[in-house]
């Protein structure tokens, strides 16, 4: 027997049988009409809702301005999440999917990126530009976990020292970094990554995870 | 010379033999051993079907009769649920309990033994009808009153004052129950100017814009998006309801459609003659009664794992002018006017030595809460007094019998 018959006779047993009792117990049918009077009082979580946001506010949300310009070889997907107060979008480009500035002079940034290269390879690369030895190797795994895009894992990895960005970008000592991994159901490698200098990147650290949580793709 | 008289069996009516068996011994065995086959066999099917959805199918009432499923495969045997197999069970108990068991002194611990288990069955049938469960999130420094549902959805219309909510419409999960996106409903806002037509109704659904997509003229979109099914997931807290919404006038005419998710950062809003009201999809809010102010939250590892050793939340309860500290611990609850406040999680994850933190406590409100362990107590008396009185009779008996061969 398929699973369809099965499943249309589990559903025909639940059936007759729910029949039998509300037969038992009087009819009940949801009328074409309900009316609604129920209200609720105002508790600590309603907070004043941001009225008037358009569909594309409401259902990208605040990093709408900063997806990717087009599909490049890997057709990166969109990503948004609830940027913390205090940060300022910038324009995102063909790397940054989401690309933002902190610190009260901006000098430091989180920026979002999808990439290939497996974990490792991605968190050794950021170790490196603080002058760590890639020595991670099958420590991976016991690296922290954090909570990224609201129900996945990702790794933390946390730097401190002279950060050398390459890309023709000068070294700068005193800054740190924490930088979260994660894999993509597609295998590519997902990235959310804060640098800049030291005192702001540990005052920004919780709110940087709390971001990493409230990423989401968008369709 | 008596007259022979004739067997019991045949002495008695036909209800009075149904009502023997239904109250015998053969059918409490077997629902005993029902209980623990739908127990088992929920616990395999969870695995792949998650909690919730066994919960549902295994022990709710909407599922008299059941097809087990394990390893993909179907069991073509049907069962009976497990509620039900629980409410038999409980008239099984009281027709016992007044049929079998003797209402004498003797038997007093027995009695006392039944009185706990239908006890026990009462609270679990409490339990399933009256009984929610939610979680509270609050930060350190911030205050909370309120929990929020698992995954019973709602629909909210909220008037604003000024920009801020001065009053809140529900349309309550019951009346959401059963809808289908092929589905409409329509539901008479008694307090407000409009009423609402609901469709396209999903039970987990993502709002997409319509450029990320083919050309579809079966999609349904309102204002460039439209809502994409998802397969509902086996977890129920991270499903994402969604639909549409039409407001209509009192004469039943279109004044505005609205696509309205819970995985939405902001509510719709409707412009009604200027007045504006925001209208949400969002997991059922339960106020609580008094006011809980996160103090401190403190958590411990066992070192070198991530298995947790200590979590507790210093809260302090703020409730009609009076403040009191309470300490919620892993395992030890808070409870407080019918509801219990237990330590459940915390965040953000990985936070920095210092950072800010904040508790989840899970938020169950039961009326028959500590009904089970009244049944434990009430059921362990009567089997100590059972066996006292047996142990008495017992020595006695000896006794006599000792004094008698002397």
């Amino acid at each position: 027997m398929s699973d369809h018959s099965l499943q249309i006779l589990d559903h025909s047993l639940q059936g007759i049988m729910a029949a039998a009792v509300l037969l038992s117990v009087g009819c009940h049918k949801e009328s074409d009409a309900i009316e609604i009077d129920t209200t609720r009082p105002l508790t600590s979580a309603d907070q004043p809702p941001k009225l008037m946001a358009s569909s594309r506010e409401r259902f990208i949300g605040s990093g709408h301005g900063a997806t990717s310009p087009s599909a490049g070889p890997m057709s990166p997907a969109r990503y948004a999440g609830v940027m913390p107060d205090g940060w300022k979008e910038l324009p995102g480009t063909s790397i940054r999917l989401l690309n933002y500035a902190i610190g009260p002079d901006g000098n430091g940034e989180v920026y979002v990126s999808q990439t290939r290269g497996g974990m490792l390879g991605n968190v050794e690369r950021w170790r490196g530009q603080f002058g760590i030895a890639n020595t991670v190797g099958e420590d991976l795994l016991e690296m922290p976990r954090v909570v990224l895009m609201g129900a996945g894992e990702g790794l933390l990895v946390e730097a401190t020292g002279t950060y050398s960005p390459g890309m023709g970008r000068p070294a700068m000592p005193g800054h740190a970094m924490a930088g979260v991994v994660g894999v993509l159901q597609d295998g590519g490698i997902f990235t959310v990554k804060m640098t800049g200098p030291e005192a702001l990147v540990n005052a920004e650290r919780g709110r940087f995870l709390e971001f990493c949580q409230t990423l989401k793709p968008i369709e | 010379m008596k007259p022979a008289s004739p067997s019991p069996n045949r002495k008695r009516g036909f209800p009075i033999r149904v009502l023997r068996f239904l109250g015998g011994y053969h059918l409490a065995c077997a629902l005993i051993l029902l209980l623990g086959v739908l127990t088992w066999l929920g616990t395999l099917e969870q695995v792949e079907l998650g909690l919730y959805e066994v919960k549902r199918k295994y022990f709710s009432s909407e599922n008299v009769f059941l097809l087990p499923r394990i390893r993909g495969k179907t069991i073509l045997f049907p069962l009976p649920g497990a509620y039900w197999v629980g409410l038999v069970f409980f008239f099984n108990l009281l027709i016992g309990t007044f049929l079998h068991v003797r209402w004498r002194w003797k038997s007093a611990g027995i009695l006392i033994a039944h009185f706990g288990m239908l006890f026990l069955l009462l609270g679990a049938f409490v339990t399933q009808h009256f009984s929610q469960r939610g979680n509270m999130a609050v930060n350190e420094g911030e205050t909370s009153n309120v929990a929020e549902h698992y995954h019973d959805f709602v629909i909210e219309v909220t008037e604003t004052e000024d920009g801020k909510p001065s009053k809140i419409h529900v349309i309550a999960t019951d009346h959401l129950a059963g809808l289908s996106p092929a589905d409409q409903r329509l539901f008479r806002m008694k307090q407000l100017p409009f009423d609402l037509r609901i469709d396209q109704y999903h039970t987990n659904a993502r709002p997409a814009a319509i450029e990320a997509r083919h050309d579809r003229s079966d999609r349904i979109t309102v204002d460039g998006f439209y809502l994409k099914p998802k397969d509902i997931d086996k977890e129920a807290s991270l499903n994402f309801a969604g639909c549409r919404a039409t407001v209509l006038d009192k004469d039943g005419k279109s004044r505005g459609q609205y696509l309205i998710s819970a995985a939405s950062y902001h509510p719709a809003t409707i412009d009604w003659d200027g007045t504006l009201y925001s209208l949400n999809i969002r997991k059922a809010l339960w106020p609580i009664p008094f006011d809980l102010r996160l103090d401190k939250f403190t958590h411990e590892f066992h070192p070198g794992t991530m298995r947790p050793k200590r979590f507790e939340s210093q809260v302090m309860r703020l409730e009609g002018g009076m403040s009191e500290p309470v300490l919620i611990k892993m395992n030890e609850p808070m409870r407080r006017k019918g509801y219990t406040f237990f330590q459940a999680s915390w965040g953000p994850q990985g936070a920095a030595q210092g950072a800010r933190l904040f508790s989840v406590l899970e938020v169950v409100k039961n009326p028959a809460d500590k009904w089970p362990e009244y049944a434990l107590y009430i059921t362990t008396a009567g089997l100590v007094l059972q066996f006292g009185l047996m142990l008495t009779g017992f020595v006695f008996k000896q006794v006599r019998k000792g004094e008698h061969e002397n």
